[in-house]
């Protein structure tokens, strides 16, 4: 005898496997899988170009900054023994090492004629495009003279209570914190961050939150991305951006990855994905769309919100960062947070 | 005998098959936590199992927010209940549950970004807990009027008329007091239980709570099920307030009767001013959020988002298929559940609060990783995940409605023989109608707004309307956001509406 238990608990299963009958979006052998932790503004439309260039149809799915933590860098290990995407495109480098050491990644290669310098190639990953880290100005309530340069200004007194970061254990500001743990010991790191404690800083969830921040006069200054600047600088915000250190290290600075998935189910759609991203076309496409400010090759042109002298930057190898990071969280927990 | 046994026993399995998908990640995650407890691994960046000074002060925050947020959002609900009682007319009634609808489905996120055209430089501080705890009462205060409706509509009738005629409206107190009471400790416990896992909004606003530390630590681990461990505070909350609030919906009126709000509402006679300052009030707090967007959007720079409408239709489209399967087991738990016993229900609803307090992180990491057999389609993942989160929400508005339902008719239909889908079509769904109409709407409402499981389970190429908005939040298009969110909150007060509607219209023809 059925009753409404039966029945309707059998309906739904059915429903819930046959649903995408409904909503399923086309895929078909032709279909390129990407994830990307670009911003969907920029990414689209590059998309977009895309599939007219290499004649593969693309299907992307994007992060969003407030799933930080479990976004697709956790779908990706998810899916390891089943992979769906073909190609990962990181905004970053470590996430993309780590993901490279737990075996998600395959191997990836392109044509040297790309004209890619080496010191962003590995085994797993070709890097390019490059955004840094900066400090945002608030240009009403700081004058010209009393603008940063220094990332240890940050820590400045005159600063206090008005100075923003994102939480150091996500995103670029944790790749930019152990890298600091790296470049300057963890003696000089604890210096730094006993200071900015000292500043009340305020500590955000996410780079975007310190631009609004920022850009409102919550926060005279915050340490950021260089997208996240020009964006609001774009939109005619008041706020100025400054590359620190100039003088010093240089302004630590992050580059975008793209990688091959391990056993993804078009490779062949992957690779010229790759080589269509990888390319100086796509590179300059993103420096004017706002995506990247500073090219890894250095014949092209930067954003034109930096001018024409292409600042100090400081890279480092993502293996060393990633050895970086524990210690540095244990350090920004015991004196930061 | 065996076959009684058997019959018995088929019901539990039943739900256990249905409940699967959720349980077994369930487990393993469990697992792995318990592991980490006792064989002494080591967590990244120095994470403790065990509260040192500044995890404690973490901790204290987030009890204190949790705690304030959980009185004020009952508060609050107590004013849409009474706003809701005193309003006579379809019409208002059918406006606010549409704005309340509107403004739960909000995602916190948008609750902030409403508040910030008001306050623009909160920052921390004493003001920061304000704004914190302020957004946060009104987010959940929906759910608040929700448990205190459902209280006070399953009343026994009989009980209130006849204690009115004895002691009048000392004596109707004396009755619904101590109802009343638990209701609103529930109302509190169910806040207190969800503001406690909020990670995003209290820093925004300068107040750093526990859950913002458990997600520091998924982020630094290799391995979930390892930072999971890291997550008992959270769980202790939601398993505390599991308990408390495992009564909830054990709501069934014992005679037959009618929803006894409207009843309330035409014995207690309130002045016309006071009718009108209640309801006035309980409009302008719910409208407040949508209203602040609209504001915004129109005071901002920018332009209607680029696919945004595709993104609120596949909102929609995912959102009404979540909602219809959610409801369908909602019911087939509810109709279980209406022939079990006492303790078996309070069992379910142990298993319903776990399910609604689970992190929806880790539903979409098990849907991601999980071999559903390739003749599913790729959006079967995202429909499971939304199902899983909204399956809570449809069987207790299922169990409240079904359990104030007259059962004579559908005692004497079934004497008279009516069975299997015949039983089904002429017994149980019109009785069941109001209940999954309610249903459906406030799940395609939530669906709406959930996005951690998601991103982990959209499939590749297709976009919603949350993860539009999110992504517009990040690149700082906060027009775009602000208009995305009006539309989304006018979609789901149109499905609230029309809700209503049917249901006003069915009650008209009975």
């Amino acid at each position: 005898m059925a009753t409404t238990f039966d029945v309707c608990g059998r309906l739904g299963v059915a429903l819930a496997i046959a649903s995408g009958a409904a909503i399923v979006p086309a895929s078909t052998p032709a279909t390129t899988v990407v994830y990307t932790s670009t911003d969907q503004e920029y990414a689209e439309v590059v998309f977009r170009e895309a599939e007219a260039a290499i004649g593969h149809k693309i299907a992307a799915v994007f992060d969003a900054e407030a799933s930080k933590t479990v976004g697709l860098e956790r779908r990706l290990v998810a899916e390891r023994s089943r992979p769906r995407a073909d190609v990962f495109w990181n905004s970053e480098m470590l996430r993309t090492y780590r993901l490279s050491k737990q075996g998600v990644l395959g191997s990836t290669t392109v044509d040297k004629s790309l004209g890619l310098p080496t010191t962003v190639i590995t085994a797993t990953s070709v890097g390019f495009g490059l955004r840094s880290r900066v400090i945002a100005v608030h240009t009403p309530s700081v004058s010209e003279l009393d603008r940063p340069k220094r990332l240890l200004d940050l820590g400045n007194p005159r600063f206090k209570g008005r100075v923003a970061i994102a939480r150091p254990l996500f995103g670029t500001t944790s790749t930019h914190f152990a890298a600091l743990y790296a470049e300057l010991g963890a003696s000089k790191f604890t210096e730094f961050l006993q200071a900015l404690k000292n500043n009340d800083v305020m500590i955000l969830p996410g780079n975007g939150d310190v631009r609004d921040a920022v850009a409102a006069g919550r926060a005279f200054v915050g340490l950021t991305d260089t997208d996240d600047a020009i964006g609001a600088i774009r939109r005619g915000q008041p706020l100025a951006m400054i590359f620190p250190d100039q003088q010093g290290m240089g302004a630590f600075s992050v580059y975008m990855t793209l990688a091959k998935v391990a056993d993804g189910p078009s490779p062949v759609g992957a690779q010229r994905l790759i080589e269509y991203l990888a390319s100086e076309k796509t590179e300059a496409r993103l420096i004017e769309l706002g995506a990247v400010q500073i090219p890894v090759r250095s014949h092209l042109p930067m954003a034109k919100e930096i001018g024409a002298v292409r600042p100090k930057l400081w890279l480092m190898d993502p293996a060393k960062i990633d050895a970086s990071l524990e210690p540095s969280v244990e350090l920004i927990r015991k004196h930061l947070l | 005998m065996a076959t009684a046994s058997a019959r018995a026993l088929r019901w539990p399995l039943l739900a256990a098959v249905l409940l699967a998908p959720l349980l077994l990640p369930a487990l393993h995650g469990l697992g792995g936590a318990v592991q980490t407890v006792f064989t002494g691994q080591a967590l990244a960046g120095g994470g403790s199992l065990w509260p040192t000074g500044r995890v404690t002060a973490l901790l204290a925050n987030g009890l204190l927010l949790s705690a304030l947020a959980g009185l004020l959002a009952t508060a609050i609900g107590a004013l849409y209940g009474l706003a809701f009682v005193f309003s006579q007319a379809q019409a208002c009634r059918l406006c606010l549950v549409g704005l309340l609808t509107t403004s739960f489905c909000f995602g916190t996120v948008v609750h902030v970004l409403a508040w910030r055209t008001l306050f623009p430089m909160v920052s921390g501080g004493e003001a920061g807990w304000a704004i914190a705890v302020l957004t946060l009462a009104l987010r959940y205060a929906p759910l608040s009027a929700a448990l205190l409706a459902a209280g006070l509509a399953t009343m026994e009738r009989a009980e209130l008329e006849t204690a009115v005629c004895i002691g009048g409206g000392r004596a109707l107190w004396a009755v619904g007091r101590t109802r009343l009471q638990r209701l609103a400790g529930m109302s509190f416990a169910a806040v207190f239980a969800l503001v406690f896992g909020e990670s995003e909004v209290p820093p925004l606003l300068g107040v750093h709570v526990y859950a913002e530390e458990f997600l520091s630590q998924v982020a630094l681990e290799p391995a979930a099920n390892v930072a999971a461990a890291l997550g008992w505070p959270l769980m202790a909350v939601a398993l505390a307030c599991a308990a408390l609030l495992a009564g909830v919906p054990r709501l069934r009126a014992s005679s037959a009767g009618t929803v006894s709000m409207g009843w309330i509402g035409t014995w207690f006679r309130a002045p016309a001013a006071l009718r009108l300052a209640t309801f006035g009030s309980a409009l302008a707090v719910a409208a407040l959020p949508l209203m602040l967007l609209a504001w915004g959007s129109v005071q901002a720079t920018g332009r209607w988002p680029t696919h945004a409408g595709a993104a609120l239709v596949n909102s929609l489209l995912v959102a009404g298929l979540s909602a219809l399967v959610a409801c369908l087991w909602g019911w087939a738990l509810a109709s279980w559940a209406s022939r079990a016993e006492q303790l078996t229900v309070t069992g379910l609803n142990v298993l319903l609060w776990i399910m609604m307090l689970w992190p929806s992180a880790l539903t979409g990491i098990a849907l991601a990783g999980s071999a559903l057999p390739d003749w599913t389609f790729p959006v079967t993942p995202l429909i499971l995940a939304h199902t899983l989160h909204l399956l809570p929400f449809a069987a207790w508005v299922l169990l409240a409605l079904r359990d104030v339902q007259p059962r004579g008719p559908v005692e004497q239909l079934k004497l008279l023989g009516a069975r299997g889908p015949t039983a089904i079509r002429h017994v149980h769904l019109p009785a069941a109608w109001p209940g999954l109409v309610a249903a459906f709407m406030l799940c395609t409402g939530l669906s709406m707004a959930e996005l951690t499981a998601t991103v982990l389970t959209v499939p590749p190429g297709m976009e919603t309307a949350i993860l539009r908005l999110y992504n517009l939040l990040h690149y700082g298009d906060q027009r775009g956001v602000m208009m995305l969110a009006v539309a989304q909150g006018l979609a789901v007060a149109l499905i609230a509406a029309a809700g209503i509607a049917l249901l006003g219209k069915r009650h008209a023809g009975d």
